[in-house]
């Protein structure tokens, strides 16, 4: 009696299980987790790549423009570089490929206690995990005589099309002898290397198409990244540092801070500068979506949970990307779909109830100084858990040396183009 | 899914397994959870495909079906400062050896396939590859990598560096490397870069 009661529990056992473990993968298979992402830059689109080969879930895209215009890459389409790759992508194909719902519309708030993300057209999707990826945001406060309302006759050309193609068009417009005023922010701001390989690149179309001209860096900053490789390769290619150099940099001790523009003229503590060409960028903040929802704190950044991406201020939130306070990393393309990644593996394991592995926390950033010239960063952070911070591990990073191989800033230029194509256009590939 | 699959399979394994059977299944089960709960390599190789694809590229080589003694190699020689390439120099010095056995391991299982579109075989490259490369560049399977569908340009750097000496090659590739005019080495290039890498999706 007591092996058949045994043999019938073992049969009982065999049979269940299966049909339980099969219950549950239709039951969550017909009720997939939904998740919404807000904003398609690099940060969103690499969390739906990453997220949609892990689990079946159910995914809509809220995001206002029809195509992505890549900040990645937009200085060597600036000045038109010889080979420079394309930098608007439709979101069509992306969204066909991944098999996700996309909504063309502007995301206004989030309604936590319904779950609700509510859109500029009245419409509402639900959501159980809300990634947001709102990138960056503007703040008028410093300098006189600029705000939202003008930014267009000083374009920064640092987020957008509509700033890139008027910043493209000044610089084409430019009298020859005018300098090409490049007002660059004090930190923290999105890639941070952005205005020196602006500096070089627009120096190189000056040679060829306004022999007379220059560039002129107005910093509101003492020093900047990867400076010494920026400052030998603007030597070796710019005269810099000599009277006839094609790029002049005034940092903050050299009286580079501006305090007011008017007209084509720029007020900075070192003198008054003219030119019909002000490329201003302004001082940043998250994204306007993670302002208005209570998403940033007073830095103006979206603090979070270093290890999931979490927002510490909003549940089943988190926040990618350049508006996220992601300790020591940078506001750079690798970083974003770094954190995407790590997103992605946190959502997944919350999901499935399974504990969430250690993280690698990484950054690669490639700056072209001139065209077949590249200079590159590497960069490796640690979380350790008695350290609230994503920490630099300075013996793991390194930047091109100085003085290396000719073959090897060429490498690194090319480098920088497959990087590019890897991370933002493959993305929107067929 | 993979882990809906394994808590399936595992509650499937506890139910047939009385608590008799659960100790002596217990290093089995081990075995079974153990690969799934490690430290995550799958986020290391995602700092790898960050820039490599097996996409066509301008000079990033292609590190997919590559053979695993190659690449382990190639990572330990980057990371001792051996080869001048600056950004891997840098890269690997984050990897433990524990970390590039892995990857090695990983990327050396990618499955991948090549096509062209022109007319290959007419490609004056092809004898000199024949005759110069393939005899040891066909076995992939002894540590020896695929040169098939790396970027013009990435070749003609490591060429180059192997005829400075500066990149580590058996006395038989020397031989031929320096017996190689430039017009050969320019065909050769030519027509190994003129295949596209396919993976075979996986």
């Amino acid at each position: 009696m007591a092996i058949n009661n045994n043999k019938r529990t073992f049969i009982k056992a065999l049979l269940s299980m299966p049909l339980i473990g099969g219950g549950l993968y239709f039951g969550l298979k017909f009720s997939r987790p939904k998740i919404v992402v807000v904003g398609g830059g690099c940060a969103g689109l690499e969390f739906i790549e990453s997220i949609i080969d892990k689990i079946d879930v159910d995914i809509t895209l809220i995001e206002e423009k029809p195509a992505y215009h890549s900040c990645f890459m937009s200085n060597a389409a600036l000045v038109e570089m010889k080979e420079h790759p394309k930098i608007k992508f439709d979101y069509q194909t992306f969204i066909k490929r991944a098999g996700i719902r996309f909504i063309q519309d502007k995301a206004l708030s989030i309604d936590s206690n319904t779950k609700r993300i509510i859109c500029a057209s009245g419409e509402y999707v639900e959501y159980d995990y809300l990634i947001t990826a709102p990138g960056i945001g503007f703040i008028y406060d410093n300098v006189e005589g600029v705000s939202e309302n003008n930014t267009l006759s000083y374009p920064h050309g640092w987020k957008g099309e509509q700033s890139f193609l008027a910043l493209k068009d000044k610089l084409q417009q430019l009298p020859d002898g005018q300098p090409f005023i490049i007002i660059a922010p004090d930190k923290i701001y999105k890639c941070p290397p952005g205005p020196y390989e602006r500096a070089g690149l627009v120096a190189d179309y000056l040679r060829h198409h306004k022999p007379n001209s220059y560039v002129l860096i107005l910093d509101s900053k003492s020093s900047f990244t990867k400076q010494d490789a920026f400052v030998e390769g603007w030597k070796k290619h710019y005269q810099f540092g000599t009277q006839n150099s094609l790029i002049k940099y005034l940092s903050k001790e050299a009286g580079g801070q501006v305090t007011r523009i008017k007209g084509n003229k720029v007020f900075a503590k070192a003198g008054t500068f003219e030119s019909e060409c002000i490329n201003f960028i302004p001082r940043q903040r998250a994204g306007d979506f993670a302002l208005n929802n209570g998403l940033t704190n007073a830095s103006g950044w979206c603090p979070i949970n270093f290890d999931t991406m979490a927002s510490t201020l909003l549940p089943n939130t988190y926040v990618l990307g350049d508006a996220a306070i992601a300790g020591d990393m940078p506001k750079s393309a690798f970083s974003a779909a770094n954190q995407a990644r790590i997103c992605a593996n946190a959502v997944v394991a919350e999901i499935t109830k399974t504990t969430l592995k250690p993280s690698v926390y990484h950054n690669v950033c490639y700056s072209l100084i001139a065209p077949n010239y590249g200079i590159s960063i590497s960069a490796a952070y640690k979380r350790d858990y008695d350290d609230p911070w994503i920490r630099l591990i300075p013996e793991q990073t390194g930047i091109t040396p100085l003085q290396s191989e000719p073959w090897i800033y060429r490498a690194e230029s090319r480098q920088a183009l497959d990087t590019f194509n890897r991370i933002i256009a493959s993305k929107f590939n067929k | 899914m993979r882990s809906i699959f394994i808590s399936n399979s595992v509650s499937f394994l506890l139910g047939v397994c009385s608590m008799k059977f659960l100790i002596r299944y217990s290093i089995l089960l081990l075995l079974y959870i153990l690969p799934f709960s490690l430290y995550s390599n799958e986020q290391l190789s995602a700092i790898c495909i960050s820039c490599h694809s097996s996409q066509q590229s301008s000079y990033i080589p292609n590190i997919n079906g590559q053979p695993e003694q190659y690449l382990k190699r190639a990572l330990l020689n980057f990371r001792a400062n051996i080869v001048p390439n600056t950004m891997m120099t840098r890269i690997a010095n984050r990897l433990s050896n524990e970390d590039i056995s892995w990857l090695s391991k990983y990327f050396s299982s990618k499955s991948i396939s090549f096509s062209f579109d022109r007319e290959i075989n007419d490609h004056p490259g092809l004898d000199i590859y024949n005759q110069k490369c393939a005899a040891c560049h066909q076995l992939s399977s002894a540590g020896i990598p695929i040169l098939t569908g790396l970027p013009k340009e990435y070749l003609g750097d490591a060429i180059d560096l192997f005829k400075q000496g500066r990149r580590i090659m058996p006395a038989s590739m020397g031989y031929y490397i320096s017996n190689m005019s430039e017009q050969e080495t320019k065909l050769v290039i030519d027509y190994l870069s003129g295949f596209k890498v396919v993976p075979n999706g996986n």
